[in-house]
C-alpha cells in the first residue's frame, strides 16, 4: 500500500509539472496571437490602397490582354499550402492536410504541384503522393513580406511559362478567435471580377499614367497576388496560434482535472493506510489485554 | 500646376509612405522626390495627378520646417492625387535602420553575380540587378547622414 501512495504522489507531481508547462505555452500563444493581429492590422493600409488602385485601373483596361487574367494550356494545378513549423496546435495541421488530400482526390489524373510553406508541411508531404515541387525554407512565424514576394514571383513565372495552368492557395482562415477553417482559394489565373474593376470610379480617376496604363496594371497584378498571399500567411499564423492557445488551455484543464482526481485517490489511499494501522494497533492492544 | 509656382515654398501636402508591414510615414511635407521608373519625380503641392511605378532608390522629403529626410525604398508605386501623395513600396528604411556593412556586402554580392552574366545560367540577373539597386539606395541613404 505504501508503495501505491508513493506512486500516486509521483504521478501528481508529474501532472502538475505538465500543467505548468501547458499553461505557460497557452500564455505564449496568446501573446503571439495578439502580436500577429497587430501585424495583420499593420498590413491593412497597404492592401487597401493597392486594392483601390487595382480596382480603378481595372475599369480602364481590356482584361483579356493580360496573361495573368487568362488561363493557359497547361493542365497542371499548382497548390500553395501554408502550414506551420510547430505542433501542439490541435487539429490545425491535420485539417489542412485533409483539405489538400481531398483536393488531390477530386482531381485524379491531373498533375498537381505542391508548393509548401512551413516545416510541418515539409515533413508530411515528403514521400506522399503528389510530392513536393518546392518547399520554402522560411520560418513561417518570422516571414517578411519580401520573402513572400519572391515566392509569388517564382510562382507567377511558372504560370507564365506554362508549367502550371492554375494556382490555388490552401490556408487556414481566421474566422474568429474560436473558429478557424482551412480554405481553398483561386490565385491564378486572376478572376477579373475579383479585381472589383469599377468603371464609374475609373472615369473620375484620370491621372497621368506613366509609362502607360497597361504597364502599370501589369506591374500591379503580381503585387496584388503577393499581398493576397502575405495576408493569407498572416491569417494562417493567427489561426495557428489561436488553435494552439485553445489546445493548450484544454490540456491545462485536463491536467487540472487529473490532479484533483489523483489527489482524491491519494487521500483515500492515505486514509486507508492510517485506518488499517489504527485497527492493527487497537487489535494488538485488545490481544494483549485478553 | 501653374498656380503653384508662385507660392510653392509655403504650401504643403500630405505624404504617405506605406509598406506591406506598416504605415511608415503619414505627414505634412513641403516637397518630395520619388524614384519613379522614368527618373526622379519631384513633387510640390498642387502636382498633377499621377500614377507611376517606383524603382528601388532614395525617397527624399522636406518637412514643414525645411528639414530634409531620406528613406531607402524598394519597388512599388506612387499615386499622386489632388491633396495627397501616396507611396506604396515593398520596403522602406530610415537611415537609422540600415546596417552599412550588410548593405555593402549585398552590393558586392550583387555586383559579383552580375559580373558572371552569360557564363552562369543559374544566376537570376533580374533579381541580382534589383538587389544591386536596393543596396545602392541603402548605401546612398546612409552616406547622407
Amino acid at each position: 500500500m505504501a508503495k501505491g501512495i508513493k506512486e500516486l504522489r509521483r504521478r501528481i507531481r508529474g501532472v502538475k509539472n505538465i500543467a505548468q508547462i501547458t499553461r505557460a505555452m497557452e500564455m505564449v500563444a496568446s501573446t503571439k496571437l495578439k502580436r500577429l493581429q497587430e501585424r495583420a492590422e499593420g498590413s491593412k493600409p497597404y492592401g487597401e490602397a493597392l486594392r483601390m488602385l487595382v480596382g480603378r485601373l481595372a475599369g480602364k483596361v481590356e482584361s483579356e490582354q493580360f496573361p495573368l487574367l487568362r488561363g493557359n494550356t497547361s493542365g497542371a494545378i499548382g497548390l500553395l499550402v501554408v502550414t506551420g513549423d510547430k505542433g501542439l496546435c490541435g487539429a490545425y495541421h491535420s485539417n489542412l492536410f485533409k483539405t489538400v488530400t481531398a483536393l488531390v482526390q477530386q482531381n485524379p489524373g491531373t498533375p498537381i504541384k505542391l508548393f509548401v510553406y512551413g516545416g510541418k508541411g515539409r515533413i508530411y508531404f515528403r514521400g506522399r503522393k503528389p510530392g513536393i515541387e518546392l518547399a520554402y525554407p522560411d520560418v513561417v512565424e518570422k516571414i517578411p513580406f519580401v520573402s513572400v514576394r519572391d515566392a509569388v514571383r517564382g510562382l507567377v513565372k511558372r504560370f507564365l511559362a506554362g508549367e502550371i495552368g492554375s494556382l490555388k492557395l490552401v490556408s487556414t482562415r481566421f474566422l474568429s478567435a474560436a473558429q478557424q477553417k482551412p480554405e481553398v482559394r483561386d490565385l491564378l489565373p486572376i478572376d477579373p471580377a475579383s479585381l472589383l474593376g469599377d468603371p464609374v470610379a475609373a472615369k473620375h480617376f484620370d491621372p497621368i499614367l506613366e509609362p502607360s496604363t497597361e504597364v502599370i496594371f501589369e506591374r500591379l497584378l503580381p503585387k496584388y497576388l503577393e499581398m493576397q498571399v502575405y495576408g493569407a500567411v498572416l491569417e494562417a499564423l493567427a489561426s495557428e496560434f489561436a488553435m494552439r492557445r485553445i489546445a493548450m488551455k484544454a490540456a491545462t484543464d485536463a491536467a487540472n482535472d487529473m490532479i484533483s482526481s489523483l489527489t482524491r485517490q491519494y487521500n483515500r489511499a492515505r486514509q486507508e493506510t492510517i485506518t488499517k494501522e489504527l485497527l492493527e494497533i487497537v487489535g494488538g492492544a485488545e490481544a494483549l489485554k485478553g | 500646376m501653374a498656380d503653384a509656382t508662385t507660392t510653392t515654398t509655403g504650401r504643403t501636402f500630405r505624404l504617405e509612405l506605406i509598406s506591406p508591414e506598416r504605415v511608415l510615414l503619414d505627414r505634412t511635407v513641403r516637397s518630395a522626390q520619388v524614384p519613379a521608373e522614368d527618373g526622379l519625380v519631384g513633387v510640390l503641392a498642387g502636382h498633377a495627378p499621377l500614377v507611376s511605378p517606383v524603382v528601388p532608390g532614395v525617397l527624399t522629403l522636406v518637412d514643414e520646417n525645411g528639414q530634409r529626410h531620406r528613406y531607402a525604398v524598394g519597388q512599388g508605386f506612387v499615386e499622386i492625387t489632388k491633396d495627397r501623395v501616396r507611396v506604396l513600396v515593398d520596403s522602406a528604411e530610415h537611415p537609422d535602420q540600415i546596417d552599412r556593412t550588410r548593405a555593402q556586402k549585398a552590393f558586392d554580392r550583387a555586383r559579383e553575380r552580375l559580373g558572371k552574366r552569360g557564363s552562369d545560367k543559374d544566376v537570376d540577373f533580374a533579381r541580382a540587378e534589383a538587389s544591386l539597386y536596393r543596396a545602392m539606395a541603402r548605401l546612398k541613404v546612409v552616406a547622407s547622414l
